[in-house]
């Protein structure tokens, strides 16, 4: 599968819409020495979330990979020789003389991330699609098929129904993982400003919004369709007054296209609007079937300065013990390498959690001699564990009214 | 209350072209909906005689060319069709980047859309850009690459719930020793032990023993379930609802005795009398409501169209991922209604709107929109009947159309 680079078709010149802002590319200071500023975390209802959607399957092992002379380092170099990360390529994470961390990592070291180490299911499966669908809907083992998403139940925990949204994808359709029963969650474009469009006449105006206000009444006679277009239109409205008085764009956003929804977020959580969870899809091709360094390498240097310049803005502007960044994807990527110096679908993978947290590495690392039929790691961190960590200890749900069967992992975040 | 002709041909027109356009109900509504619909199906193929710029592989000229298609008067259930299969086996111009390649494969769309169904998938699986697409380029015996042999099973063929590990990596080595090669832009077959299956060397898949790349498409077309699985996405798109049981297990054997003819399978569902009661039962898709509202405003340019189907996240030659477009109501979600009145907001006063002596009937049959719930006539009165525009006709006739192009019937299908 290959996920879209709509970075590349921006550079085409197409997206030239009007909510397409400019965007500068500004030289990145080194990376911070020290661990920028981020206090300890604020009370539980000021929180919120920021989702990394690494679609496609992200490869953990790139990232943090295993060093020096265990058996576990030993597999990896001889079952990845023409994928491995090499010892020059890797910078000391700390607190491991037996695990790296990939180099075009370092602006993100320097935020002392919390890593979660083989984060999968008991029983995993091959298709993005399938494994997509887990992830998002909170199922790990395919047993609890159920309409609502994981953040979509979180968001009906934590979120306000009067809200114009309490849970936003931004990216260019909506979520499956937003998917709530009781608040409004939804998708926006994150070249788009968000604002209704309008007429310039006033009277024009007012007659067109007045007329989209009847237009927006559901009816109670009316098919789910019609009734689905309805609270579109009406939705639609109601966003618009909450994006028209968003603060202004923080500086310093690197010119890719995660910058762009980076930045937006920042918009977004800088003032209390009732939003809480922003899912951001990377549209970046971690399906790396083949050449898989070099282009794993480029996305991580794309997310390591996305994530420090907005780390550094929630911290500019006081709002870092707010927000908790994590990432995800369905799976990683197999453990011996393909003759397309590429890396075929895998199962679990390595996820990071960056703002109020300790860092450090979380669970065991995969015993990379010891794999599953598919020649891939067995997890040692469920799913549904790394979930029940976010719901309890960020946002102080109980795990079991948003997941089942998963509890909370103790140390990565301070209650 | 029965439909009218006009209502049932419009539903016809939406779901079996890129319109209705103005004045086309209009043209066929003595006919009725069921020789629409044959009018429709034997409508031929668009000509591709004069095709798009393939040379910049920056430019999006072929995106254009195929918007012009859907767009042409002329378009018919084979345009839709091409349309379909893009969605089902889709290749992607973000990963693929090379038009000379792209383009082949976009006419095997068209040479197919209506024909068979096996035949399609040989030629597509060896490619130049599906081997790129899925990674089948220089995929070996020694070292197989299996995203193709999962894909193809998963969403081309038999569906994910029938596919096991053992297929994917066996498929794998019938399909290998293919490569794109980068000078010529042809398809290459390495006829060699480390590249490719020995002459006569099988490998078991699927429950038969299966050789090299034709062996593996026959044995995911001779698989019941490839007939279901495929009957099921093409009565989705053309009647909007799941099928019942009986209803899928009937088309999936008309579909599968015809050999898998798409022509036999698409009549077959045209023809079923749920497809004519199934009004409004889908969203319009963003390429479906662009090319109307278009044809509706009176516009043509292939730039705004492009911009406003970027935004909704559905542009010709850029699926999100091999699973191609989701289908359901998210189409219509808040950031949709946004886009698309973004797109009304610009439209044009249209002179018979303007003219007319009941603006909005005249703007509801500029929008081919014969079927008007209550909720949406009020919201068009409350323009008709603003103070402020009674004498400002052109700018109220802006509004009415805006609307229009907005409600819930026009963004249905």
């Amino acid at each position: 599968m290959k996920l879209i680079d709509r970075r590349a078709f921006l550079e085409l010149g197409l997206a030239s819409g009007a909510g397409l802002a400019a965007t500068t590319l500004l030289p990145h200071a080194a990376a911070a020495a020290r661990r920028p500023n981020i206090p300890s975390a604020a009370p539980v209802g000021k929180r919120k979330l920021v989702v990394l959607d690494m679609g496609g399957g992200n490869d953990g092992l790139s990232m943090f990979p295993p060093k020096g002379s265990g058996a576990t380092a030993d597999a990896y170099r001889s079952l990845r020789s023409r994928t491995r990360i090499e010892s020059e390529d890797m910078i000391d994470f700390g607190g491991s003389n037996s695990v790296g961390m990939h180099r075009n990592l370092t602006r993100i070291k320097a935020w002392k991330p919390a890593v979660v180490l083989g984060v999968g299911v008991n029983k995993p499966d091959l298709s993005h699609f399938e494994m997509q669908r887990r992830w998002w809907s909170g199922d790990q083992d395919s047993t609890h098929l159920t309409s609502t998403g994981f953040l979509g139940r979180l968001c009906d925990q934590i979120g306000e129904r009067s809200a114009p949204a309490v849970g936003i994808s931004l990216g260019y359709g909506p979520s499956p993982s937003l998917n709530a029963a009781r608040v409004t969650t939804l998708s926006m474009n994150p070249y788009s400003d968000g604002e209704f469009p309008r007429f310039w006449d006033v009277d024009m105006d007012s007659a067109w919004k007045a007329a989209w206000k009847i237009m927006a009444e559901r009816q109670s006679n009316e098919t789910v369709p019609f009734c689905s277009a309805r609270d579109g239109a009406a939705y639609a409205r109601h966003f618009s007054d909450l994006a028209r008085a968003l603060p202004g764009q923080g500086d310093g956003y690197p010119n890719s296209e995660l910058g762009v929804q980076l930045r937006l977020a920042g918009q977004m959580l800088r003032q209390d609007n009732g939003i809480r969870i922003i899912h951001i899809p990377v549209f970046a091709d971690f399906d790396t079937h083949d050449d898989h360094r070099n282009r794993h390498a480029e996305i991580m240097d794309m997310l390591d300065r996305a994530v420090d310049a907005f780390l550094k803005e929630m911290v500019a502007t006081g709002h870092a013990d707010e927000v908790l960044v994590v990432t995800t994807s369905e799976f990683g990527r197999r453990v011996p390498d393909n003759e397309s110096n590429g890396l075929d679908h895998g199962a679990g993978s390595f996820v990071m959690l960056l703002g109020p947290v300790n860092q450090g590495f979380y669970g065991d690392y995969p015993d990379l001699t010891s794999l599953d039929r598919d020649d891939n790691i067995v997890a040692t961190v469920h799913m549904n564990d790394y979930y029940a960590t976010i719901a309890q200890k960020w946002f102080g749900v109980p795990s079991s009214e948003v997941i089942s069967g998963g509890s909370a992992m103790s140390g990565i975040i301070d209650t | 209350m029965a439909a009218t002709n006009a209502q049932l041909v419009a539903h016809v027109l939406r779901r079996t072209t890129f319109g209705p356009y103005p004045g086309q109900v209009e043209s066929y509504v003595s006919k009725g909906a069921t020789k629409t619909i044959d009018a429709m199906l034997a409508r031929s193929a668009l000509s591709t005689s004069s095709p798009p710029n393939l040379t910049n592989d920056d430019s999006n000229d072929p995106v254009k060319w195929w918007l012009s298609r859907m767009a042409s008067h002329s378009a018919g259930v084979h345009e839709k069709m091409t349309w379909f299969w893009h969605g089902v086996v889709p290749v992607s111009h973000s990963k693929v980047y090379w038009w000379q390649v792209e383009w082949p494969a976009h006419k095997l769309l068209r040479q197919y859309a209506l024909g068979n169904y096996r035949t399609f998938l040989k030629k597509i699986t060896v490619t130049p850009a599906m081997l790129v697409y899925l990674d089948g380029s220089w995929s070996t015996v020694q070292g197989p690459n299996e995203n193709y042999a999962r894909e193809l099973q998963e969403l081309f063929t038999i569906g994910q719930d029938k596919v096991i590990e053992a297929n994917v990596q066996h498929g794998a080595l019938a399909l290998a020793g293919w490569h794109a090669d980068y000078d010529t832009g042809k398809a290459e077959f390495i006829d060699e032990r480390w590249a490719s299956l020995g002459s006569g060397q099988k490998v078991s898949f699927l429950g038969k023993q299966v050789y090299r790349s034709d062996g593996v498409i026959d044995a995911v077309c001779d698989h019941s379930a490839t007939a279901r699985f495929i009957a099921n996405k093409a009565w989705l798109y053309f009647v909007g609802k799941k099928p019942s049981t009986a209803t899928l297990d009937s088309l999936a054997r008309t579909y599968r005795n015809s050999g898998l003819n798409n022509r036999t399978l698409v009549k077959a569902i045209l023809h079923d009398p749920k497809f004519l009661s199934s009004r409004f039962s889908r969203p319009r898709y963003p390429v479906e409501w662009v090319i109307a509202a278009m044809a509706a405003m009176g516009l043509s340019s292939k730039d705004a169209m492009m911009d406003t189907l970027w935004g909704m996240g559905q542009l010709p030659f850029y699926p999100p991922n091999v699973a191609g477009w989701p289908s359901g109501d998210g189409w219509v979600s808040p950031s949709m209604a946004l886009a698309k009145a973004a797109l009304a907001v610009d439209s044009p006063a249209i002179k018979t709107v303007v003219d007319a002596s009941d603006p909005v009937a005249a703007a509801l049959k500029r929008c081919s929109m014969y079927e008007v719930s209550s909720q949406t006539r009020k919201a068009l009165k409350r323009i008709a009947d603003e103070p402020d525009l009674r004498h400002r006709k052109a700018d109220r006739a802006r509004i009415l159309l805006a609307l229009c192009l907005s409600s819930p019937e026009f963004c249905l299908a």
